[in-house]
């Protein structure tokens, strides 16, 4: 009984997907530079938020704010484990209630009044402005606008979840990823009926969806999978700003990486595991020649791929598959 | 309020204009369980406005309606699919990157969604059932709609159009599936332009025209009925 459970949960990976993680899960054997482990974790990490993104996408509502969500859980659990001493394994739970709580805000308010297309867009933009500036103001907790980085006295502390190697960062972002992958895969006929709230509401009335309860349960998906991401980003490089976690440029990262992988989860995890060694190799050679050359070859990078594939890397495979 | 229990909708003294256009004026009828009521009417009679009244799509400014011997006037679209009264569009719905399966999966309110074989086979789609539903034919589109209502087990089925541009023995096609549904105790309300279906079909029929109900009663006889003839034909 027991076995079938499991093999029903590897029969919702798809066979690429489930042979990448694999090779990931045994990849720290080859004891690699840590500098491989730490790119593959932000990797990780963005292809989850792309993935957790896509959920809300699925029905349509493009977030220009996810950033919000992985500033809460990032903050958050900033919070609870400084001034606190609470373990990371609670905090990320308090962390995700809390961003949870500001989903279903901006959901109820949006959607309920039915504000849609480009005006939810801006709505987003406008909440995480609010949490950016919100965060700014109150120096005291936040650390204002210079950031505050986490200092936790124990090195190696299962408790706070924070280690000198990188490998359990990496594995805790395989865990997140599997985790929105097989949340994803597993609720295919919910994602099923958000795809049809997308493509026509009045026919998603008609079968009976309710079409404000659904866009409101996307929503809170993707932001408890984004607020986890960020509270893994915050024992993962210790330290976080409002600028950084809460800004524009952020929301606009994990929009790319999601646009660019298209509509299927594996698509977003090439997307990532493509974007994020680039940007960050390329930041590496060039943010010292000139400032802005990375971003400027990034872009073109970028240019380049989507010429290439313009339905994103998922709509690529799906035209070489048939 | 006791309604009869027999009756399985009430409609009463709807109204509905758009603007300065009335589209309905107080129009009332009832439908009994187990009946096929065939609504006709020249075009921009209130024919789809009133089945976008009946599931819900839109309110009536005054009036009501009664399902079961419940006042469901003020009842959301998806909620009125949930106890038994949905509806089929006159212009199909596909869905183009779904194919027929994934679309009527979806529809099925079941969890599981398991797709009744009779029902693509009822409908002539099961060998289509793997193409996507941008690729059918309009008549297969057309024959989408219904299968798509007829997955979520509806008590009553409201039908707009479903016949339009079907050939004769597509029309018998539809009329015999209809009538098997009533049979298993299906009320069904539906528009239709094809005389022929509508003699074949409905038990009772109501004539809009302008908004108003100027005729109702046997198809037979209502269609001989001058005033019907003249809101088709003109003075």
């Amino acid at each position: 009984m027991r076995k079938q459970g499991f093999s029903s949960i590897i029969n919702l990976f798809k066979r690429p997907v489930l042979i990448f993680m694999v090779m990931l899960c045994f990849l720290p054997v080859l004891n690699l530079n840590p500098y491989v482990y730490h790119i593959v974790t932000l990797a990780l990490l963005f292809a989850s938020l792309a993935v957790s993104w896509g959920i809300l996408a699925s029905a349509g509502q493009i977030s220009a704010g996810h950033s919000t969500f992985f500033g809460l859980g990032a903050y958050f659990s900033y919070f609870a484990m400084q001034y606190y001493n609470i373990s990371f394994f609670v905090a990320v739970f308090l962390a995700l209630i809390v961003a949870d709580l500001a989903a279903f805000s901006i959901g109820y308010l949006t959607f309920r009044y039915g504000v849609g297309g480009i005006y939810f867009v801006l709505c987003t933009i406008a909440f995480s402005a609010f949490f950016s500036e919100l965060f700014i103001t109150f120096r005291e907790f936040t650390g204002g606008s210079l950031g505050v980085s986490l200092a936790i006295v124990e090195r190696d502390s299962f408790y706070y979840f924070t280690f000198t190697s990188k490998i359990p960062y990496y594995y805790a972002a395989i865990t997140l990823f599997i985790l929105c992958y097989l949340t994803v895969s597993g609720l295919r006929v919910f994602m099923k009926r958000l795809s049809v709230i997308r493509a026509d509401e009045d026919l998603a009335y008609a079968i009976g969806i309710d079409v404000f309860k659904y866009k409101l349960l996307a929503l809170l998906l993707s932001a408890t999978f984004t607020s986890l991401a960020g509270s893994v980003y915050l024992v993962f490089i210790r330290f976080i700003d409002p600028e950084g976690v809460f800004g524009l440029w952020f929301s606009v990262e994990i929009m790319t990486v999601a646009l660019l992988g298209g509509s299927t989860p594996f698509g977003q995890l090439l997307s990532a595991f493509i974007l994020i060694p680039i940007g960050e190799v390329l930041r590496a050679i060039f943010s010292g020649v000139s400032a802005g050359l990375n971003l400027l070859i990034y872009g073109l990078i970028l240019a380049l791929i989507i010429a290439k594939a313009p339905e994103g890397l998922s709509g690529l495979l799906k035209r070489r598959g048939s | 309020m006791i309604l009869c229990p027999e009756k399985l909708l009430v409609v009463k003294n709807i109204h509905k204009r758009f603007g300065g256009v009335v589209a309905l004026e107080d129009v009332s009828f009832d439908v009994e369980k187990g009946e096929i009521l065939g609504v006709i009417g020249p075009n921009g009679a209130g024919k789809t406005t009133l089945l976008n009244i009946l599931s819900g799509f839109l309110k009536p400014d005054s009036g009501q309606i009664f399902y079961k011997g419940r006042n469901i006037t003020n009842l959301a679209p998806h909620k009125r699919v949930k106890i038994g009264i949905v509806r089929t569009f006159q212009i199909p719905r596909p869905i183009p990157d779904f194919t027929v399966l994934d679309y009527l999966v979806t529809s099925s309110l079941s969890v599981a969604g398991k797709i009744s074989e009779k029902i693509l086979n009822d409908l002539g789609l099961s060998n289509v059932s793997y193409l996507k539903t941008g690729e059918l034919t309009v008549i297969e589109k057309k024959r989408l709609e219904l299968a798509r209502a007829l997955t979520l087990n509806p008590e009553l089925l409201l039908v707009d159009e479903v016949m339009a541009g079907s050939r004769p023995h597509e029309i018998e096609h539809f009329v015999n599936l209809l009538k098997s549904q009533r049979e298993k105790g299906v009320t069904i309300i539906f528009i239709e332009h094809i005389m022929q279906a509508v003699s074949l079909l409905a038990d009772r029929v109501i004539v809009l025209d302008q908004g108003r109900k100027i005729a109702e009663g046997i198809p037979h006889r209502v269609l001989s009925d001058i005033s019907v003839i003249k809101a088709y034909l003109g003075e």
